[in-house]
């Protein structure tokens, strides 16, 4: 557990380093449908105050996958998709706290120390297909449970949002 | 002090420092027990831990809450589609595809495969998503259908309604349940992790009050170590004895004052320091060093942990001692106790003891060699005294006088008898009597001393009669003259104590194995007979048993003693059956050998012997003697050389003997009665008969018959002196068979001049008597003694003529010529004795050249000296 600490705060200056050197990039628009907004502290924008991002943009972001059993589905998945602490690097975040929201009005606050590497990731695919709404898609967010027994708390579980529409972040 | 002891000390506090037997065990026992409860509950409550550190599932309630949430959310923009049209159709879909995959995560969640098969929820949720899964081409079909169906669907989703509450109440039951198994669960495992605490407090308690008990059984052991410490140490301390403990390294470790005080080193000074190097001689060997320290090191040393050796004091006085040795297990390592005692002045008490032992035995040896060699001189006289009386007796004498001197022979025939008993005596004991191993004829020989003992038996009126009882083919081998000697003292004894009476002497054989046969020899008479008490007595020396006969028998008391003596050393017995007043009756018991080659019995055939000079050669002799005994020896020493023998027992029948028959030779006693010696060889001389040129040996005892001349003018050719002893008898009959004259003889007949064989150079009758007399060692030593003085002497000799020294030269002859006589090397004897006299007159070429021929035949005579001790 330590060193998963000590990864969340190596992640963390990272990120702040990211922000002091890089200042304000103008990001390329979305084409297709928009499956993720994200707002706030945000440096990296392609919208007023926002990012938003197509499926297509989310797969152009650097992608991993893991295998894991999850409380919600049946034998084990392999997830593919984002990870989270790439997403804030990808849009510059600034902050403590992730404000996630889902399609159907869920929202949880994720503390910004769950994005490192290795962490959560933004989930796109399940064993290689996209994820329907009524599959939980298309977005959902995945902690690598069986990894460590500390993500199989029901703190984590309940950061684990799936149909994810937008991240706000937070001071 | 003997290791065993330390061995028990060892045990008894190898107890005392823990607790002993069951206890412990049971201590032990309950130990693992609490050990693996607690082990059990400490699993037991690290798995509760570590279940409800993880959870498996995520918060139900949530999602229970959330599908009647969205149905109703579903229903209410159903509704608004209805009113608005197509504008709200995507929302619509969007909230039946978040309510769907509410269901579906019921439908695939961790939660419904964890409830039982029959649950209500299980088949409610069931329905719900088979209606979701109909409505599917519905909403997923053309907006206008959609909206045609949609009041159809609302009012199908509305009656699901009840279906999702009751859905939701079965959960928050089911949850009140399981938060309700969990909350004991977790009440269940305090009580165990309080369990767990409550044995582990017990088990410290126990255990605290086991070692406090240990720490008073300590305490009180500890004290009463140090009072039996104490005890120990003045017990050493008070020891006279030097008591030193080691370490395994043997350094020492403890010492006594004792120690101290015997060494001269102080406890500061010893303490630490290697009790071998410290304490112990500096000239030991490092052979013995080293057994020492295996033995000081030594477990279990047995036997070898008592020895002696020697010790070393500060002011480097060398002293014995004695160690014993003990190994206990001490502190650390074992430890050695040495206990040492001072025994020098044991030793020499010891060594005084064995002085004056070996002094005293030197003394007892001095003394019964002095009695032997007195003995062996004084038979040599006596026998010249004995010769006098007979020559007395032969002349012209009054009938007191006659009478006189047959006392004086009798006197001296006793006190001969005496001196050859105490020989006899003398050697048996000194162990130098030799028993020769010929065949015997067992009947002629008891015969023969019954014969001797006739005549005297015969005087007193006691007949003597022979019985014998022999296996007649066996021939059996022993020493003829001893077992005579046993017969003749029991015969001539029983003759003495019987007046008038009867005796029987009888030979038979009790057993015979493959090589020995057991011959009885006895002797009864029906004399005085001996009382009980003395009957075994009279087998001791000088025992006579003067008192209980009925007249004074002279005696040394030796006799029976000697028989006894003798009996024993052939491997006999000899035993005495008696009753007073009714004789008495000795038997003795022989293990003779049979000899197993077969052939004619030759009675007194010594193999030592030389081969009989006649062997093969017919020589006739003629013995004229008197004296019935005197005849038969002669005649008997003859027949073993293979002469043929004739007997005459008087001058006249001698005379007329010679005449008829031709003898070779003639042995003519000189004194008998009658026409003696001289008278009868006149009449043979001067006769013309058969016999008149033969030559004719005077026997006799009289030693002035000895001058030549005087044999010359009587007409004998030589002549023997009595008593005749073999040797000379074979050089008279060797002398004649070889036809040389009378002149070549010597005046005792004697060997000196026959030379050649190493014999010659021995006088082997006198060597061969102090071989009987001295122990072989003792004449061996005499002989080299002898040597060294002869090629010292010699020199000497040879230097004092040159220097003049005339006198000198002389009287180192005479010494040797001494010892050459003693010795019985004759003619060593007679060339000292001719250069001695010469030293006086003769040139100093001729003495130097004399001097060479006694240094050529010294080291012969030496060699022949030491070759007939090793032949004997």
């Amino acid at each position: 557990m330590k060193k998963l600490m000590a990864f969340s705060v190596g992640a963390a200056m990272v990120a702040f380093t990211a922000l002091a050197n890089a200042g304000s990039v103008q990001m390329t628009a979305p084409t297709g449908a928009v499956v993720l907004t994200v707002n706030g502290n945000i440096h990296n924008t392609n919208t007023e105050g926002a990012a938003v991002f197509d499926m297509a943009m989310l797969k152009a972001l650097p992608a991993t996958t893991f295998s894991t059993t999850t409380i919600w589905t049946e034998g084990v998945g392999q997830f593919t998709g984002v990870q989270l602490s790439d997403l804030i690097k990808a849009v510059a975040a600034e902050g403590f706290t992730l404000k996630a929201t889902a399609i159907n009005d869920y929202t949880i606050e994720i503390p910004m120390s769950d994005a490192i590497d290795g962490g959560p990731i933004l989930a796109y695919e399940i064993d290689g297909k996209e994820m329907s709404v009524r599959k939980k898609g298309p977005l959902w967010i995945v902690y690598p449970y069986d990894l460590d027994n500390r993500y199989q708390s029901e703190t984590i579980y309940s950061r684990s949002i799936w149909q994810l529409s937008s991240i706000e972040v937070q001071q | 002090m003997a290791p065993a002891r330390s061995t028990t000390q060892n045990s008894q506090t190898g107890r005392s420092r823990w607790v002993s037997g069951p206890g412990f065990q049971a201590l032990t026992a309950s130990a693992a027990v609490i050990l693996l409860l607690l082990s059990y509950f400490a699993l037991q409550v690290r798995d509760e831990l570590k279940s409800l550190e993880s959870s498996p599932r995520d918060n139900l309630h949530w999602t229970l809450s959330q599908l009647e949430v969205d149905l109703l959310i579903f229903i209410a923009q159903g509704d608004e589609a209805i009113k608005r049209g197509a504008v709200s159709l995507p929302r619509l879909r969007q909230r039946f595809d978040t309510f769907y995959s509410r269901v579906d995560t019921l439908v695939n969640g961790d939660f419904l495969r964890s409830l039982p098969q029959n649950s209500k929820i299980r088949g409610s949720v069931t329905e719900i998503i088979t209606k979701l899964d109909d409505t599917i081409p519905i909403i997923d079909g053309v907006d206008e259908d959609l909206i045609a169906s949609l009041p159809v669907i609302l009012d199908d989703y509305r009656s699901m309604q009840p279906l999702v509450r009751m859905i939701s109440l079965e959960g928050v039951n089911l949850f009140a349940k399981l938060s309700d198994n969990s909350r004991k669960a977790f009440s269940l495992l305090i009580v165990q992790t309080a369990i767990v605490g409550a044995i582990l407090i017990a088990a410290l308690a126990a255990s605290f009050y086991l070692l406090f008990r240990q720490y008073r059984i300590s305490i009180r052991k500890s004290d009463e170590i140090v009072v039996a410490n104490d005890r120990l140490k003045h017990a050493i301390d008070a020891s006279l004895d030097p008591i030193i403990v080691t370490d395994d390294r043997l350094r020492i470790v403890e010492y006594n004052p004792a120690a101290a005080r015997v060494f001269g080193v102080t406890r500061e000074q010893a303490i630490s320091n290697k009790f071998m190097d410290l304490l112990l001689a500096d000239d030991l060997t490092s052979g013995e060093r080293g057994a020492i320290v295996d033995q000081l090191l030594a477990e279990d040393a047995g036997d070898a942990a008592r020895f002696e050796t020697r010790a070393v004091k500060a002011d480097g006085t060398r002293f014995q001692i004695e160690i014993s040795v003990g190994t206990t297990a001490g502190g650390i390592g074992p430890i050695h106790i040495a206990y040492i005692r001072d025994i020098s002045q044991r030793i020499e008490a010891d060594n005084a003891i064995i002085a004056a032992r070996d002094k005293a035995l030197a003394a007892d040896k001095a003394k019964s060699d002095f009695l032997t060699v007195m003995s062996h001189e004084m038979r040599t006289p006596l026998n010249g005294v004995m010769g006098v009386l007979q020559i007395l007796q032969d002349t012209e004498l009054s009938a007191d006088q006659r009478h006189l001197i047959s006392l004086a022979e009798n006197s001296g025939k006793i006190l001969l008898r005496h001196v050859n008993d105490v020989l006899d005596s003398a050697r048996i004991e000194a162990g130098t009597l030799h028993f020769s191993k010929e065949i015997l004829d067992l009947p002629a020989l008891v015969q023969e001393i019954v014969d001797l003992n006739a005549p005297e038996a015969a005087r007193k009126g006691t007949t003597l009669e022979t019985r014998f009882d022999l296996c007649t083919k066996t021939r059996l081998a022993g020493d003829p003259v001893r077992i005579k000697q046993v017969l003749l003292n029991l015969i001539g004894n029983a003759i003495k104590f019987c007046e008038a009476g009867r005796i029987e002497v009888t030979a038979s054989e009790l057993q015979q194995s493959d090589t020995h046969s057991l011959v009885q020899f006895c002797v009864s008479d029906d004399g005085v007979g001996i009382a009980p008490e003395n009957q075994l007595r009279i087998f001791d020396d000088f025992v006579t048993l003067d008192s209980s006969f009925r007249r004074p028998v002279m005696g040394t008391g030796l006799g029976l003693g000697i028989t006894r003596r003798l009996t024993e050393a052939m491997g006999g017995t000899i035993k005495l059956n008696s009753s007073p007043g009714h004789g008495s009756r000795f038997t003795v018991e022989l293990p003779l050998c049979i000899e197993a080659a077969p052939g004619p019995f030759t009675a007194v055939a010594n193999d030592k012997r030389p081969a009989a000079v006649m062997e093969g050669r017919a020589f006739d002799v003629l013995v004229v003697e008197d004296n019935e005994t005197n005849r038969l020896i002669v005649s008997r020493m003859l027949t073993a050389q293979g002469c043929r023998v004739s007997e005459s027992a008087s001058g006249e029948d001698s005379v007329n003997l010679a005449i008829e028959q031709h003898f070779d030779l003639i042995l003519m006693d000189v004194s008998m009665p009658g026409m003696d010696g001289t008278e009868a060889c006149a009449a043979i001389r001067n006769s013309s008969g058969k016999s008149a040129g033969a030559p004719i040996v005077g026997l006799t005892a009289h030693t002035g018959f000895m001058d030549k001349e005087v044999q010359t003018a009587a007409g004998f050719d030589d002549c023997l002196v009595k008593p005749l002893r073999r040797s000379q008898l074979v050089n008279i009959l060797q002398l004649y068979a070889s036809g040389r004259g009378a002149q070549a003889l010597g005046p005792l007949g004697n060997a000196e001049k026959t030379g050649g064989s190493e014999d010659d150079l021995v006088d082997t009758e006198i060597f061969g008597e102090l071989i009987d007399i001295l122990p072989s060692e003792t004449l061996s030593e005499r002989i080299d003694m002898f040597a060294r003085e002869l090629e010292t002497g010699m020199v000497d000799f040879a230097a004092n003529v040159t220097a003049g020294k005339r006198r000198a030269a002389a009287e180192i002859a005479h010494r040797l010529l001494g010892t050459a006589s003693f010795l019985g090397a004759s003619p060593l004897e007679h060339m000292l004795r001719e250069i001695e006299t010469a030293a006086q007159v003769e040139s100093t070429k001729d003495l130097l050249a004399r001097c060479v021929a006694i240094e050529q035949t010294s080291p012969q005579t030496v060699s022949s000296l030491r070759r007939l001790i090793c032949s004997t």
